[in-house]
């Protein structure tokens, strides 16, 4: 099961590129340490990275070669309301090579659902981007995951299990909107020590609204700690 | 008389161990690692039962099996020691289902202790010794059968706002319960 599960995952961007649109596949790794630091506070930091392998535009040769994309930092302080539902604020700051570097206010509430062997995690976050030259960007957007083990009924320590998620995203800047859709589909194990490994492919799609409609595709890994 | 003997004490401890937190871990095994005793007693218990799903279950240091499958349209959950002999029947079961008397007690507790309350799962757990529990499945018979209720449920109160698993007896009379700790999810929500 887990073969074919890592298969399927390693052979998407492949399948993504056959299809003539896409415009980069690269690495995303991440790591993210969530605690607390009172009784109902909880801290939580996260750095992402994008650094690309290879761009492609239609009807021209795949340009191979790498390139630091983005980093961002990003901090969280949270309160949890009951177990399933939590309220968040964070901030995050982007390094991004040719651009200025960009600050960016977050607020979400999310939610967990229960349902049998699998959870339903339910995350509505909006955001503001701030950068020197260019007009503040506000988006909303809701993430839908859904965590299955593969190996119980439950996922306990020790367990692998799956991912899907998927986010559409609405931006709005300077009066203009923009759509954008991720799809993650990860493989993961929960370790000992409140630790999580993920790895999968992260499908971005955007620029809908425009005539360079543009795909992203990200072998994304990550590594979720919990002190 | 042993069987008897364990049952009974065994019946106190969740008492003791009120309060306590529940960690467990579960995982799938085979069924040729399962004793013959454990499959023997399922198939002669369970007749035109489909496919079990086997599970090797760790809590709180006890190790047992656990079988899962579906029989007249109903979730069992049934539990053996590591040589085979059975510990338990459990059954998902809807609140609806529950006697009015046990409704009424389990309520009593439950608007007592909190001020907004939520089933989550419901399992009746049957225990007593094997011939008991065989002629229980096949027969119906309830001689030598202890009924115990195993409710998941969310409790507002003084407490705080907690997820808990707790344990009733026949009447609808709580015996214990424990914490229920949900697993870290945040790589679903950053």
């Amino acid at each position: 099961m887990k073969r074919i599960v890592w298969v399927f995952l390693l052979a998407l961007p492949m399948e993504v590129m056959a299809q003539g649109r896409v415009s980069n596949f690269g690495l995303f790794p991440e790591f993210q340490l969530g605690f607390n630091a009172a009784e109902n506070l909880k801290i939580t930091g996260k750095i992402e990275s994008q650094h690309g392998m290879v761009d492609k535009t239609e009807n021209s040769d795949a340009d191979w070669g790498y390139y630091h994309n983005q980093t961002d930092f990003q901090g969280f302080l949270g309160t949890s309301i009951n177990p399933f539902v939590a309220i968040t604020g964070g901030y995050q700051y982007r390094l991004e090579p040719g651009s200025d570097d960009s600050h960016r206010s977050i607020q979400q509430i999310s939610f967990l659902q229960r349902k049998g062997n699998y959870k339903i995690g339910h995350r509505i976050r909006a955001d503001q981007t701030f950068a020197p030259n260019d007009p503040v960007e506000y988006r909303l957007r809701y993430r839908i995951s859904y965590e299955i083990p593969i190996e119980g009924q439950s996922l306990d320590p020790g367990e692998f299990y799956l991912v899907f998620s998927d986010e559409p995203i609405y931006s709005l800047q300077s009066g203009e909107s923009g759509f954008e859709n991720r799809f993650v589909a990860a493989l993961g194990h929960f370790s000992e020590g409140s630790q999580k490994f993920q790895a999968g492919i992260d499908y971005r799609t955007d620029r809908f609204f425009v005539s360079e409609f543009r795909q992203r595709t990200w072998f994304k890994f990550g590594w979720y700690l919990k002190l | 008389m042993v069987l008897r003997l364990a049952c009974f004490f065994s019946f106190f401890i969740p008492l003791l161990s009120l309060g306590q937190e529940k960690v467990e871990r579960e995982y799938r095994v085979k069924s040729r690692e399962v004793p013959a005793e454990a499959r023997d007693w399922l198939d002669d218990s369970f007749e035109g039962r489909k496919k079990v799903k086997w599970f090797m279950e760790e809590t709180s240091g006890k190790r047992s099996f656990e079988a899962k499958f579906s029989w007249n349209k109903e979730a069992f959950s049934v539990e053996f020691d590591l040589s085979g002999k059975i510990e338990d029947i459990e059954i998902q079961q809807e609140w609806a289902n529950l006697p009015k008397e046990v409704k009424f007690n389990m309520e009593s507790y439950f608007n007592g202790k909190y001020s907004k309350w939520r089933i989550e799962k419901i399992q009746w757990q049957y225990l007593g010794d094997p011939d008991d529990l065989e002629d229980l499945m096949d027969e119906d018979e309830q001689e030598g059968i202890q009924l115990r209720y195993e409710i998941e449920y969310y409790g507002e109160g003084e407490e705080g706002k907690n997820l808990w698993e707790g344990l009733f007896d026949d009447e609808g009379e709580i015996i214990g319960r424990r914490e229920i700790i949900i697993p870290p999810a945040d790589n679903l929500f950053f």
